[in-house]
């Protein structure tokens, strides 16, 4: 939890401190740059997704094991 | 568009951005979509132009529907094969329904626009929703399971030779000749009302017979697919405001991680539940500017301090819907918790 916090707080700061220089760069639309946004967004998702799932099983708020098929069956 | 064109994030919109973003991700982990219909409207309300408002939710919209997928792939809900069928056409439906709205913009401009937008979103949600709401209700009366709809058992018995596929989670095997039109059905709506779950959902359960909790978590993966691609196609035209979107996604994680945990506390009854209250509220919500776009139009005459009224009054609904959704998901979460 506290590598994937790491990480991921890395992100913002690194987001928020260079902000101007990232909004120029993310929003040139020559060469490479479009796909800057997309790559930001998945190198997020897995920083900051592992930290928001360790997140919730720290805070005790876990998933309850299967109990039932999905999809019940009828009693017909 | 240049970086000077985007605007300065205040604190104020940055808590807004927060807790709606984790709303929205909580009612999307549950019920498959959901967030975009407050987000976007919301953001241009902070100031941001439409287009760029549009493209930064799209690039939040992807990689919280990937987290999303991903642990309710944990619970065996996820129906890649079917998500990934689905997403072919519905990318295709999405680029269809840009040109349409494209088109009409052209045509009757900003006001026809958000006419023919908000008769789509009152049309679609108060039919399904009123369908959806109805299956749900009489799941909840009777305490009966969920079973496969009539309608459902009829397109499983339908043989196409050389189009039947077996889709494994959502166990069901149909032609695909039903699939395709459903995945363009649902980037249709999306490319007009920024929610194609609202279709793709209560399709995937009703017409093609999977459970509502394989139905919800596969919507996952055609957003993911959709949301992809959205991206792409504004960050080619430099629209994508990257600190809007990392901030929706700071909160949107904590809230579909919370969501997705939640579809194992609940009955499957409930993904229905959520989905028709939200639908419903929000129908209600762009039925109440109806009137204001007719006017604009030339075709009603309101008074411009009741349109403004009407406006407010529609995006407050808009809010309480996203709200509602997530007090019923946490609200049976807990009753669920207490009598474990």
């Amino acid at each position: 939890m506290l590598l994937s916090g790491a990480a991921s707080a890395l992100c913002y700061v690194t987001l928020f401190a260079y902000e101007k220089e990232v909004m120029a760069l993310f929003t040139r639309t020559d060469g490479w740059y479009p796909v800057l946004p997309v790559l930001t967004a998945f190198v997020f998702s897995l920083a900051h997704g592992a930290f928001t799932a360790y997140f919730w099983e720290v805070m005790g708020v876990q998933a309850r094991p299967a109990r039932t098929p999905l999809r019940e069956m009828s009693e017909e | 568009m240049s970086p000077e064109a985007f605007i300065t994030l205040e604190p104020h919109s940055v808590a807004f951005l927060l807790i709606v973003g984790f709303i929205g991700g909580l009612v999307s982990g549950f019920i498959g979509s959901g967030g975009a219909f407050v987000l976007t409207p919301g953001m241009m309300s902070l100031g941001v132009p439409g287009v760029v408002a549009v493209a930064s939710n799209l690039c939040h919209k992807f990689p919280k529907a990937l987290v999303g997928a991903y642990k309710r792939n944990k619970y065996g809900q996820v129906d890649f094969k079917l998500g990934l069928w689905m997403a072919a056409t519905a990318s295709l439906g999405m680029w269809w329904g840009a040109g349409i709205q494209q088109d009409i913009r052209a045509r009757y401009g900003e006001a026809g626009s958000n006419l023919y937008v908000s008769v789509a979103f009152v049309v679609v949600l108060t039919i399904v929703g009123y369908f959806v709401l109805r299956d749900a209700v009489r799941l909840y009366r009777s305490g009966a399971h969920e079973e496969t709809s009539r309608l459902a058992r009829w397109v499983q018995s339908v043989e196409i030779p050389g189009t039947m596929v077996h889709f494994r989670v959502a166990n069901t095997r149909v032609s695909v000749l039903f699939v395709l039109p459903l995945g363009f059905a649902t980037g249709l709506l999306a490319s007009t009302i920024a929610v194609g779950g609202f279709i793709g959902v209560p399709g995937m359960i009703y017409l093609l017979g999977a459970p509502s909790l394989v139905a919800s978590a596969t919507e996952l993966v055609i957003a993911f697919v959709m949301g992809l691609g959205g991206t792409f196609k504004f960050a080619l035209g430099g629209l994508v405001d990257i600190r809007l979107a990392m901030l929706i996604l700071l909160g949107s994680l904590f809230g579909i991680q919370l969501g997705a945990i939640g579809t194992t506390f609940v009955k499957p009854f409930m993904i229905k539940v959520v989905m028709a209250t939200v639908m419903l509220i929000v129908a209600v919500s762009r039925a109440l500017v109806l009137p204001v776009y007719l006017t604009q139009l030339g075709l009603a005459s309101l008074d411009p301090a009741l349109m403004k009224m009407l406006e407010r009054t529609s995006f407050v609904f808009m809010v309480l819907a996203l709200a509602a959704g997530a007090f019923i998901i946490v609200g049976a979460m807990l009753r669920s918790y207490r009598h474990a």
